[in-house]
């Protein structure tokens, strides 16, 4: 019986306007504002997800880079919803939506809808409940992406059984400056995959950002 | 009582970001919750902020908010009898 090994099987980047998959352009938009860009993007996936149209611009970014990276694939149907695992981290936390809560409140109004997302965390429950997922998620915030400790955290939550499959990867948005790179990484023993390691996600993920 | 009806209707689709619904497409006696509009708990919410911002009203008590927020008819006549 063949050995399983930890493999990267796809990835998706979402910056500047475009979207990718495995190095494949998938969209690219002329859209002057994230709010026009998200908008194309999610017409683009062709999904009816009203709930879509009132997250935050955090959640909608990883909303989107999920749906991407997921796109023809049902992670459900290949595995376990308690063994599916998601951990992401970024930068600026859910600073994004924080500032635009605060100045709501300094008018006098405080919209529910608003105050939710100000955690960065919510945006993993959106691709939870968007994915039927219901293992091990975790949130991290560092200053850049500390790949090196995400997949040290990861392979350690593969060995001690957790999860089976992990979205993992690095979603950050603040104003207009966004970027997501994220990454689906699951047992497999198909060679010729891509070996889940820090150099590899490194590659990776610099190619995402200088494509 | 009609345009008010009109009025609720744009203001509900803008408050919550209903970008798949035009105003005109909510009826008067739909259920917004659950099964019509699909709105959530967190749209409650949003509906109480709107009475009072836009209408002054404060919800004294929240156990009657199934009841108010049932349809656009159910807000509608709620405003009616409670607007300043």
């Amino acid at each position: 019986m063949p050995s399983s090994s930890i493999t990267i099987s796809h990835y998706c980047r979402i910056k500047n306007n475009t979207i990718s998959k495995d190095s494949q352009l998938l969209l690219r938009s002329e859209a002057a504002l994230f709010q026009q860009f998200s908008d194309e993007a999610y017409r683009f996936c062709q999904i009816n997800y009203p709930k879509f149209h009132k997250m935050d611009n955090l959640s909608k970014l990883a909303f989107l880079s999920a749906e991407f990276l997921l796109r023809e694939y049902s992670l459900t149907k290949n595995y376990n919803p308690y063994r599916i695992g998601v951990i992401l981290s970024n930068k600026s936390a859910s600073l994004d939506t924080d500032y635009k809560y605060f100045n709501m409140v300094k008018k006098g109004v405080a919209s529910p809808a608003v105050f939710v997302y100000s955690l960065p965390s919510i945006m993993l429950g959106e691709i939870c409940i968007r994915n039927g997922i219901k293992g091990e998620n975790t949130f991290f915030i560092s200053d850049t992406y500390a790949v090196q400790d995400q997949v040290d955290y990861i392979n350690n939550l593969f060995t001690s059984n957790v999860f089976d499959v992990c979205i993992g990867g690095w979603v950050e948005l603040i104003e207009e400056r966004y970027e997501s790179f994220l990454f689906l990484v699951e047992k497999s023993t198909n060679n010729t995959n891509l070996a889940f390691t820090t150099k590899n996600i490194k590659n990776k993920y610099q190619d995402s950002i200088n494509g | 009582m009609d345009d008010l009806k009109e009025v609720l209707k744009k203001q509900i689709v803008e408050q919550l970001n209903l970008k798949d619904t035009k105003p005109e497409d909510i009826g008067d006696d739909q259920q917004l919750f659950v099964e019509g509009l699909g709105l959530d708990s967190i749209d409650v919410l949003e509906l109480i902020v709107l009475l009072q911002q836009e209408y002054g009203i404060k919800l004294a008590n929240a156990e009657e908010g199934p009841k108010i927020f049932q349809s656009i008819n159910t807000i509608a006549a709620f405003i009616e009898a409670n607007r300043k």
